[in-house]
C-alpha cells in the first residue's frame, strides 16, 4: 500500500508568497492592469484555499469543467486539480510531483498534466480534499481522477459524464447529473443550495462568455491586439473563477486593452509578421518558447483551439441547470478539444481563413491521444484546403526534460529560416 | 499443428483465415451484408437482428509492421488501434459492408472517425456512445443511443429491426454466452482440460463466424473436453489470471505455459469477459434494446467503467473461482484506461495476498527475452513463496 505523505502548507505558503512579491513588483513597474489582476486571482485562488478551514469553508477538488457556477454559489473553497501545474514549476516541485506517480504503478508515458495533481495528493502539497468531484469531458486521463482520490484519501467523490456528442438526451443526462451534484454539495457542506446565487453566478458566468466572442472578433484584426501569453491566460481565469466578478473583470479588462489597440491600429507585438493558429496548448514551462516566436520571427498566435469562439447557444433554456449543461457541451475545452476529427478540421480550417492565419504550429503532448490521432487527418486536410505551412513540435506539456527548450527553438528558427527563404508568406 | 480435438482444429482452420475470414467471406456470397464492430460495447445483437454478420475488428493477431497505421494514428495511439488500421490499410477488411464503433476510449474512438472521416471501411459507419457510469439514468441514455442506432441499421439495410427479431438475436447471443461460461467452468479443474492458449483460440474464432455455427461447434467441443483431461501443453503448475488491455494472440499465451504455468482465466475484452453476463429474457414484452443497454452497461467491466471497484470486485470473484495462485495484469503501451487503474490494482491484490506482475507491452506481442525472465520468475516466486508477495 502506497503511503502518503503527510500534509504541510509550506509549499503552497511559499506560492502564496512568490505571487505576492511579483504582484508588488509589477505594480511598482506600472504593469498593465490585466496582468496585475492575472497575479491577483493566484492569490486570491490559492488563500481561498488557505484559509479555507478556518472560515468554516469545505475544500472540494475538481477536474475541468465541473460547472464553477455551481461550486461558487455554495460557499466552498474549489480547487481546480491542475493548480498544482503552476504551482509546481513555480515551487520547483515538478519532477518530484511526475515521478511518484510511476512508483504507484503508472507509466512514463501517462499524461504529465493528471501525473502531477496525484502526485501533489500523495506528496501532501495538496492538502486532504473534503470532497472530489469529476468531469469526464475532456479525456481518458480524467476518467480515473475520483477514484484514485477516493482510494488514496478517502474523500467522498462524484463524477460527472458528459456524453461524446451533442444532443438532446445527452443534455437530459446531464441535466440529471447536476441535480446529483447538488445534492452531494449539499450533503458535504451541509448546507441547502441558493438557487438565487447561482442565478447570479451564471449571470457572471455569461458575461465572461460574452466578452470572450467579443476578445475572439478583436483578434481577428491585423495586428492582432492579443498576445499569445494570454490566451492560456484567460483560459485559466474560465477555470478558476467563472461565475465570479473577477473573472469578469479581467475579461473586461482584456477586452478594452485589445479594443484600444485596434482603435490606434497598434499590435500587441511590435512587428508582427506571422499569425499563427494554435491546435493545443505550448507547454507550461515554454513561456520563453512563446516570447522567443514573438521576439525573434515576429510570430504571435492569432487563435487557438482551446480558446475558439463560442457557439451560438440558446441562452434562455427552462432551467439554470440546462442552461449550464448545453455551455459545457459547448465550452471550446470539451467541444474542440476531443470533437471528431471532421468537426475539428471544419473549426481548424474556418479558424486559419477567419484569422488569416500564416501557419499552423502544433505543440504535440506526447500523450495526448485525442489530439495525436487527429493530427495527420488535419494537416492533410489543412495542406489541401489552405496550403498553409505547419510546424510540429513533439514536447510533454508539463515535463520539461521530454523535450529540451533549445532543441525546440532549433526546430522554430528552422522552420521561420524555410519560410523566409521560400517566400512562401 | 494439429491438436487431439477435432473441433478445436476446425476452429483453427478458421482462425488461419483471418483477416479474410472464409466463413465471412462464404456469408456474403449468399449476398448478406458483413458489419464490423470494435469494442466490447457494440450489442452484436444489434447487428445480427438487422439481417448483417457481425464480424470482430481486432486487428493482427500477431506482431506486425504498422508503419502505415503509425503514419496516419501516431505512435501516440496505442498498437491495438493501430493494427486494426492496419488491417483496414492492407485491404483486409475489404469485404466489410459496414463498420460500428463505440467511443469507448481515446484511442478506439480516434480510429472509429478515421474510418468514418475517411470513409476507409465502408460507407456506412457508425459511432455509439456507451456511458461510463452504471446508473439508471445512464442506462437509459444508453437506451436512446442504441435505439439510433437500430434507426441507422434499419435505414442502411431498408429492413426494419422487429422486436420479435431482436429477442432471437438475444435468445441466440445467449446462447453462445452459456457456452462460453460452461467453457470457462471446466478451466476450474486443476489441471485445466484445456489452455489458456487454446481458449483464446475458440475466443477469436467467435468474433468471425456466424453466431449459429460457432455455438455448434463449441457445443462439439465442450463434448470432446469432457473426456480430454488434463490439455497436454498443461502441466499443472501455477493457475494464472491474465487481465488488462486487449489480446487475441494464443502464443503469447502459449509460451507462458510452456515455462509451466496454467492460464485458467482471462478478464481481456477479447477473451471470455465479453460473453460474462446474459441479457434479461424474463420480460420479452418489453423493450429489448433496453434490456442491451442495462445488459452490456452491468456486464463484467472494462477498466474504462466507474466505479472502478466494481471491476476489482469481478476479479477478486474470479480469482477465487478459479482458484488463481497469481495475476498477471498485461496492458499496451499507452492503454490509459488500464494503467491508471494499476495503482488501486495494487492495493486490491496485496490486501487479497495475491501476487501480481505487471506487463507494459505492446498489442499481441510475444516473449521477447524480458518477458520471459519476468514470467519465469515471477513463477518461481509463486512456487517458493506460496503466493504471498509481488513482483
Amino acid at each position: 500500500m502506497l503511503k502518503m505523505k503527510p500534509f504541510s502548507w509550506d509549499t503552497i505558503d511559499g506560492v502564496i508568497a512568490g505571487f505576492e512579491g511579483r504582484y508588488a513588483h509589477k505594480s511598482k513597474k506600472g504593469a498593465p492592469k490585466s496582468d496585475l489582476i492575472f497575479y491577483k486571482f493566484w492569490m486570491t485562488y490559492l488563500k481561498n484555499l488557505r484559509h479555507a478551514h478556518e472560515n468554516g469553508k469545505k475544500i472540494v477538488f475538481h477536474t475541468t469543467n465541473v460547472p464553477n457556477e455551481i461550486l461558487y454559489a455554495f460557499d466552498i473553497a474549489p480547487v481546480h486539480i491542475q493548480v498544482s501545474l503552476g504551482i509546481s514549476s513555480i515551487s520547483g516541485t515538478q519532477q518530484t510531483a511526475l515521478n511518484t506517480p510511476l512508483a504507484m504503478g503508472m507509466t512514463p508515458e501517462m499524461c504529465s498534466l493528471c501525473r502531477i495533481p496525484l502526485g501533489f495528493f500523495a506528496e501532501g502539497i495538496f492538502p486532504p480534499p473534503d470532497a472530489f468531484i469529476g468531469n469526464l469531458a475532456v479525456c481518458d486521463y480524467i476518467v480515473k481522477n475520483a477514484d484514485l482520490v477516493n482510494h488514496f484519501c478517502g474523500c467522498p467523490t462524484y463524477t460527472i459524464e458528459k456524453p461524446y456528442l451533442y444532443s438532446p438526451n445527452g443534455v437530459a443526462y446531464m441535466v440529471k447529473q447536476f441535480e446529483e451534484v447538488i445534492e452531494f454539495l449539499e450533503q458535504v457542506t451541509g448546507s441547502k443550495l441558493n438557487y438565487d446565487r447561482l442565478e447570479e453566478t451564471i449571470s457572471y458566468a455569461r458575461q465572461v462568455e460574452s466578452l470572450h466572442r467579443s476578445i475572439n472578433e478583436l483578434r481577428k484584426s491585423r495586428p492582432t491586439p492579443m498576445n499569445s501569453r494570454k490566451g492560456p491566460e484567460l483560459q485559466l481565469a474560465d477555470f478558476y473563477f467563472t461565475g465570479t466578478p473577477l473573472a469578469v473583470e479581467y475579461y473586461q479588462c482584456i477586452y478594452e486593452e485589445c479594443a484600444q489597440r485596434v482603435e490606434k491600429k497598434e499590435g500587441a507585438i511590435p512587428n508582427e509578421k506571422y499569425r499563427l493558429l494554435s491546435p493545443y496548448y505550448f507547454p507550461t514551462y515554454g513561456w520563453d518558447l512563446v516570447d522567443h516566436l514573438e521576439k525573434k520571427w515576429g510570430a504571435i498566435n492569432v487563435m487557438e483551439l482551446f480558446f475558439s469562439p463560442w457557439s451560438d447557444l440558446d441562452f434562455k433554456p427552462k432551467s439554470p441547470l440546462e442552461a449550464l449543461a448545453k455551455k459545457y457541451y459547448e465550452h471550446p475545452i470539451t467541444k474542440f478539444q476531443n470533437a471528431p476529427i471532421d468537426v475539428l478540421i471544419q473549426e481548424i480550417i474556418r479558424e486559419a481563413r477567419e484569422y488569416s492565419a500564416d501557419a499552423v504550429l502544433w505543440w504535440a503532448h506526447r500523450s495526448c491521444s485525442h489530439m495525436l490521432g487527429a493530427m495527420w487527418s488535419i494537416d492533410k486536410a489543412i495542406t489541401e484546403q489552405i496550403g498553409i505551412p505547419i510546424l510540429r513540435i513533439d514536447e510533454d506539456y508539463a515535463d520539461p526534460v521530454i523535450e529540451p527548450i533549445p532543441k525546440m527553438i532549433d526546430k522554430i528558427d528552422i522552420f521561420f529560416q524555410m519560410l523566409e527563404t521560400s517566400g512562401n508568406i | 499443428m494439429k491438436t487431439d480435438l477435432p473441433t478445436l482444429n476446425k476452429l483453427r482452420e478458421i482462425n488461419d483465415t483471418y483477416p479474410r475470414v472464409s466463413a465471412v467471406e462464404a456469408y456474403k456470397r449468399e449476398g448478406r451484408k458483413a458489419l464490423g464492430w470494435l469494442c466490447s460495447y457494440v450489442p452484436e445483437e444489434l447487428l445480427y437482428a438487422a439481417g448483417t454478420l457481425p464480424v470482430r475488428l481486432t486487428g493482427y493477431h500477431s506482431e506486425q509492421n504498422l508503419s502505415s497505421a503509425t503514419a496516419k494514428l501516431n505512435e501516440g495511439i496505442c498498437t491495438f488501434a493501430r493494427s486494426c488500421l492496419q488491417t483496414v490499410i492492407d485491404g483486409d477488411t475489404d469485404y466489410y459492408d459496414g463498420f460500428v464503433g463505440a467511443n469507448c476510449c481515446d484511442h478506439t474512438r480516434r480510429l472509429t472517425e478515421f474510418l468514418d472521416y475517411h470513409k476507409t471501411a465502408s460507407p456506412f459507419n457508425a459511432i455509439i456512445n456507451p456511458p461510463l457510469k452504471m446508473t439508471d439514468d445512464s442506462a437509459l441514455f444508453f437506451t436512446q443511443e442504441l435505439m439510433q442506432l437500430k434507426e441507422k441499421l434499419e435505414t442502411f439495410t431498408g429492413s426494419p429491426i422487429t422486436d420479435e427479431a431482436l429477442w432471437d438475436a438475444i435468445e441466440l447471443h445467449n446462447e453462445t454466452r452459456a457456452l462460453v461460461r460452461r467453457l470457462y467452468a471446466l478451466r476450474k479443474q486443476d489441471p485445466a482440460p484445456i489452455s489458456g492458449a487454446e481458449v483464446l483460440e475458440v475466443m477469436n474464432a467467435s468474433y468471425i463466424m456466424p453466431k449459429p455455427e460457432f455455438n455448434s461447434l463449441l457445443s462439439e467441443l465442450l463434448t470432446e473436453l469432457e473426456s480430454r483431461s488434463p490439455a497436454p501443453t498443461v502441466r499443472g503448475g501455477p493457475r494464472l489470471m491474465v487481465l488488462g488491455s486487449p489480446m487475441t494472440n494464443p502464443a503469447v499465451f502459449r509460451e507462458i505455459e510452456e515455462m509451466g504455468a496454467q492460464i485458467v482465466m482471462e478478464e481481456m475484452c477479447t477473451a471470455g469477459r465479453h460473453y460474462w453476463d446474459d441479457v434479461r429474457m424474463d420480460n420479452k414484452a418489453g423493450d429489448p434494446v433496453h434490456a442491451l443497454a442495462d445488459r452490456y452497461l452491468t456486464n463484467f467491466p472494462c477498466a474504462r467503467m466507474i466505479p472502478t471497484t466494481s471491476r476489482f470486485e469481478h476479479l477478486l470473484k474470479c480469482a477465487e473461482e478459479w482458484n488463481v495462485h497469481g495475476v498477471i495484469s498485461a496492458n499496451i503501451r499507452f492503454c490509459t484506461l488500464y494503467i491508471y487503474d494499476i495503482p488501486i490494482l495494487r492495493d486490491v491484490m496485496e490486501q487479497a495476498e495475491m501476487p501480481l506482475l505487471e506487463l507494459n507491452m505492446e498489442y499481441n506481442e510475444g516473449g521477447k527475452g524480458q518477458f520471459r525472465t519476468r514470467i519465469q520468475a515471477f513463477l518461481e516466486m509463486i512456487a517458493t513463496q506460496g503466493g504471498k508477495a509481488h513482483a
